[in-house]
């Protein structure tokens, strides 16, 4: 029978953590499954062997950053249990939006910088409907959008308070 | 031979037995043959027809199973979620002690390409939700008894098209009003994202009206759904329905129980167990256990993954929360269905997406047994019952 083999490496077990070490050192002890979502840590741990041990340096995430996306890789892929971006991607986007409620707007821009400095699919389908629907982008804007000239203008307008008008 | 007295023999004239005695039998017999006994002749089916006829119909199966708490042959249906309009969908009915399989039946009516969702399951009658992308704002909501085999299509919701509609979330719940005699489908819908926090605008349905009214929550802070119990039916406890919701408060944000009583139609919060509250929640379901609000997490404390459970042994009373267990897992699931005699069904995903899984869990033992089905599905309580055999617009199959 052709099965598809195994991507992953099949010799580690299921509770098997890796430890991930921010920009500022900080320590994160993460379950494989989900550091498997990150592309760059993937391709790390498919080179490289016996790395129970070393921790993985991420350069260019802080740890607060590298926190946050951790907890929403998790919310992320709990949700595709339940709505599969596959099939119902309208109904994803709206609870996805609603989970990420809480965070601000620098906070999110931060988090989807990482996601794709990570390369973790599930993160960036998870936060760029809160991008596009914070900062009035189209569907037609992708993650790279984000990194434009344009795109910087918008998040600095936002970031400053309008002028303090009329009103109370 | 000596003369001895024979006992009366009651047959060959039917006619001998009074009428209030056979109707007395019939109500206490199953469904299906009712509708066959329908034909036996104009007076029995008038009768069989009556409101005041089903409702002691369903009665006497509710006192059967009354007998010995849950211990019976109480049934369980449940049905895929992803639906393709080419194909028709079909459920599953199943023991609910064992979920082993009875029959399969196939819904009498088309669904569009997407989700579709078992709303909830009240004195045998179902109410389903055609969900599909919801990239468009129709939701059609159906009542179906498969027992009798009608169904009737819900009226479109009376909010009409806001512009909003693209934003939405509905979330649905169904109800039995027995002061009534009547069912309700309680129809919630939510505009995540939209800045400053909209409330939720609230609609019912009553059957016996065959139409929806928009009602107010009138309470002081605004209430969103929060991530509805998709796939799980809104538990019906105490009368009320219930559902997850933030609450925004003077821009103070907190998570709370939202009850919406099915006689008064008044809304009332509730509080989480206070033990939830540290948890990280993935998933956060409400459900109803032997009659009792329960409260059901998937989340994770310290990086490890587990799933708790809590029941509100006293109605309304906060501090009667009561933890029933912890149990750990190895990597991120969902809660897709629970059952009222406590079973609980968990999806879970092989970290390579290879495998999915479905474990049936029984929340009193903790004991576990995979479960057979191709792909995730709702489930619901079943019964067979005469609901809606007297209503009005329904289809016949």
């Amino acid at each position: 029978m052709a099965n598809q083999d195994a991507i992953l490496n099949t010799t580690a077990t299921s509770t098997m953590k890796i430890t991930l070490k921010s920009a500022d050192d900080k320590l994160f002890m993460v379950k494989e499954a989900i550091v498997m979502e990150f592309g760059v840590v993937k391709f790390f741990l498919e080179n490289s062997t016996n790395l129970e041990s070393t921790a993985i340096p991420l350069l260019n995430v802080s740890g607060s950053v590298l926190g946050r996306v951790i907890h929403y890789c998790e919310k992320s892929l709990s949700l595709h249990l339940i709505l599969p971006p596959s099939t119902l991607l309208h109904l994803f986007e709206r609870v996805a939006e609603l989970i990420l409620d809480d965070e601000d707007d620098e906070s999110i821009v931060e988090l989807v910088k990482a996601a794709d400095y990570l390369d973790i699919k599930v993160l960036l389908a998870f936060v760029m409907p809160s991008i596009r629907k914070r900062f009035g982008l189209g569907d037609d804007k992708a993650v790279d959008f984000v990194y434009s000239a344009e795109a910087e203008e918008i998040f600095r307008r936002r970031a400053t308070p309008a002028s303090v008008g009329a009103g109370t | 031979m000596s003369q001895t007295r024979e006992p009366p023999i009651l047959r060959r004239r039917k006619n001998d037995l009074p009428h209030d005695i056979v109707l007395n039998i019939l109500t206490r017999l199953p469904a299906k043959s009712l509708i066959r006994f329908r034909c036996v002749s104009k007076t029995w089916d008038s009768s069989i027809t009556t409101s005041y006829f089903i409702s002691t119909h369903l009665n006497n199966l509710a006192h059967n199973h009354d007998n010995g708490d849950g211990d019976g042959d109480g049934y369980i249906i449940y049905m895929p979620w992803d639906t393709n309009s080419s194909n028709r969908a079909v459920c599953t009915v199943a023991f609910d002690r064992t979920f082993d399989r009875i029959a399969e039946v196939e819904i009498p009516f088309d669904f569009t390409t997407g989700r579709a969702q078992i709303v909830g399951s009240c004195n045998g009658l179902l109410c389903l939700a055609d969900i599909g992308k919801l990239t468009t704002s129709k939701i059609f909501i159906y009542l179906w008894n498969p027992s009798i085999k009608k169904f009737k299509r819900l009226p479109d919701s009376c909010l009409g098209q806001l512009g909003l509609v693209q934003l939405s979330c509905v979330t649905l719940g169904f109800a039995y009003h027995p002061e009534n005699n009547d069912y309700k489908v309680v129809r919630i819908s939510s505009y995540p994202g939209m800045k400053p926090h909209l409330t939720d605008q609230v609609e019912v349905y009553t059957l016996s009206s065959d139409s929806w009214r928009k009602i107010g929550m009138s309470l002081r802070a605004n209430v969103m759904v929060y991530v509805n119990n998709f796939p799980s039916p809104m538990p019906v406890v105490s009368g009320a329905l219930h559902w997850m919701a933030r609450v925004v408060e003077d821009e103070c944000k907190s998570d709370m129980i939202v009850s919406f009583d099915v006689n008064s139609e008044k809304f009332r919060l509730l509080g989480m167990p206070d033990g939830s509250k540290s948890i990280v929640r993935f998933q956060t379901c409400l459900a109803s256990l032997k009659g009792k609000l329960a409260f059901l997490t998937f989340g994770q404390s310290e990086r490890d993954y587990h799933y708790s459970m809590w029941v509100m042994r006293e109605y309304g009373v906060l501090e009667s929360w009561n933890q029933l267990f912890v149990v750990p897992l190895e990597r991120i699931s969902a809660c897709i269905g629970f059952t009222m005699c406590g079973w609980l069904l968990i999806h879970s995903v092989e970290s390579n997406y290879q495998a999915v899984k479905f474990v049936l869990v029984d929340t009193e033992t903790l004991h576990e047994k995979d479960f057979d089905i191709q792909q995730p599905s709702c489930v619901a309580t079943f019964m067979e019952s005469l609901a809606l055999l007297d209503g009005a617009n329904t289809v016949s199959y």
